[in-house]
């Protein structure tokens, strides 16, 4: 099976190295990360990933804007929102859509098998 | 001009009331002001013997006048007035002030229940000080009391609300990584090893964070959720896959009580979903091992709601504790259980449904947790 390129964006380090320890697991994924919107979004102009897992709340660009950024460089990259704030991500989910991002919400403390499920939910949708 | 005809009615008006009270009696013109008072008011001799009592004191604290009139104060209704902050009122405050204002009394009557009452009292005497009464009216505050309890209550848990939402930031993260790094190291581990039992054991730890910082947000009403239509079958059944292994190991059975289809309610999965685990663990940790959980799902034949009831058979709730089932912060658990956040958790989102939640419960003989949403129409 083809491996699946995944991006997680949040501005804590164990956040992002935490879930791609977990992810990593499964010889499926193919994990990168980064600390920051604005460098996610330079990755995603050099490198194709079908799924972006992106913050809401960090330094610089927020996950709203990222997505933004993110779908106009590579538009078939699938962005979920991850946050520790559950007020925070019902107040952008709207916004999240607009800007392109999936209906997937995942909320911190998030375990990296109900991750694993939406992304294969997601690669089923598109054929894959 | 206005000033002048309000002196003038009142002249007329007090006129009209002296030719009254003179064709009456004037101690029952007095009584019947007395009557009129919403305060109680107590008429005592320099013995402290009861000379008058009005109707609100019959009625407020519920008893008749062959009773009171010409006891003892601290006689009164087999002994009930005898309060020490009272006795401290009469014998030591009264005769040195004469007046006394806004003194608040606490008191657990047999009959009434708990009072919080506020006290006027003055001592009136003649100029020679042969003749010596005691005023005594006594206003029942304890309504008054609760609801300024409660508005206080309201404005911590909207402190706890904001204090508790960044509790949830700043912690959220870093448990992230903390339990998927766990988690992959345990399962690295042999099952058994020392290694794997002390992972286990911080797993578990820093998932009991995790719950307790979402308690802690959802009692204080910090997710309002968003707002979808619910068949409480599927969210039973949902919340039932993540816990049923663990009930299992603890020999505990859990048994289905759901029709075919119930009312379909508005509102949030993920909050009912642990509203509804909370109560599963908290069934568990009353059970123990050996036990039996009852989810039982029904429409109600009363209303268009839908009831949902869990029912175990674990060690049951002593009748004191009853009332403070929900409060938050209030635990039985000791060190090993959590810090009383569980339930109130549960009800903060019940609340959050405008439903209702209740606890049935004797000591050795089990709980039974029922909650009433209702449906959409």
């Amino acid at each position: 099976m083809e491996t699946i390129k995944v991006l997680i964006v949040d501005d804590e380090e164990i956040v992002v190295q935490g879930i791609k320890k977990g992810l990593e697991q499964d010889p499926l994924y193919s994990v990168s990360t980064t600390l920051g919107g604005e460098s996610s979004v330079q990755l995603c102009k050099n490198e194709h990933f079908d799924v972006v897992l992106v913050d809401l709340v960090m330094p610089g660009i927020n996950g709203v804007e990222t997505c933004r950024e993110i779908k106009k460089v590579s538009p078939d990259t699938e962005v979920l929102l991850i946050s520790g704030f559950p007020r925070e991500l019902e107040k952008y989910q709207t916004a999240f859509a607009e800007a392109g991002g999936r209906d997937f919400f995942l909320r911190k403390p998030v375990m990296t098998g109900e991750i694993a499920d939406i992304i294969s939910k997601i690669m089923k949708e598109k054929g894959r | 001009m206005y000033g002048l005809y309000t002196d003038f009615d009142e002249i007329i008006f007090c006129c009209g009331i002296m030719e009254t009270v003179e064709k009456k009696d004037l101690a029952s013109f007095n009584d019947d002001i007395l009557n009129t008072l919403q305060e109680s008011l107590l008429v005592l001799d320099s013995g402290l013997r009861v000379v008058y009592a009005n109707r609100s004191f019959y009625s407020t604290f519920k008893v008749d006048t062959h009773t009171t009139e010409g006891v003892l104060v601290y006689e009164l209704g087999n002994g009930q007035w005898n309060i020490p902050k009272l006795r401290d009122l009469l014998e030591k405050i009264l005769p040195t002030t004469s007046v006394i204002e806004k003194f608040e009394v606490e008191h657990d009557f047999p009959v009434v229940g708990h009072k919080t009452m506020r006290i006027n009292a003055r001592r009136v005497e003649d100029a020679k000080g042969d003749f010596s009464l005691i005023l005594m009216a006594i206003e029942d505050i304890t309504e008054e009391k609760r609801l300024m309890e409660f508005t206080t209550r309201a404005n911590k848990l909207s402190a706890v609300g904001l204090l508790s939402a960044g509790i949830a930031h700043g912690l959220n993260s870093p448990l992230t990584g903390i339990l998927n790094f766990l988690k992959v190291y345990s399962n690295h581990e042999e099952q058994g090893s020392e290694k794997f039992k002390e992972l286990k054991l911080m797993l578990e730890a820093a998932s009991f964070m995790s719950q307790t910082i979402q308690n802690l947000t959802q009692f204080a009403g910090d997710i309002k959720g968003a707002v979808s239509p619910i068949d409480i079958i599927e969210v039973a059944n949902s919340t039932l896959l993540f816990t049923e292994r663990q009930l299992v190991v603890n020999n505990i059975e859990i048994v289905r009580d759901f029709p075919e289809h119930v009312r379909t309610i508005m509102g949030n999965k993920s909050q009912l979903q642990h509203a509804l685990l909370n109560l599963i663990l908290n069934s568990k940790d009353a059970i123990n091992s050996n036990g039996r959980i009852t989810i039982r799902l029904r429409d109600s034949t009363v209303d268009n709601s839908v009831i949902i009831e869990v029912e175990d058979t674990g060690y049951g709730i002593p009748a004191e504790n009853l009332p403070m089932m929900f409060t938050p912060f209030f635990t039985t658990k000791g060190d090993n259980g959590g810090v009383g956040l569980g339930l109130s958790a549960v009800k903060g989102i019940i609340d959050n449904h405008n439903g209702t939640i209740r606890v049935e419960s004797e000591e050795g003989k089990g709980a039974k947790f029922i909650i009433n949403i209702p449906a959409t129409v």
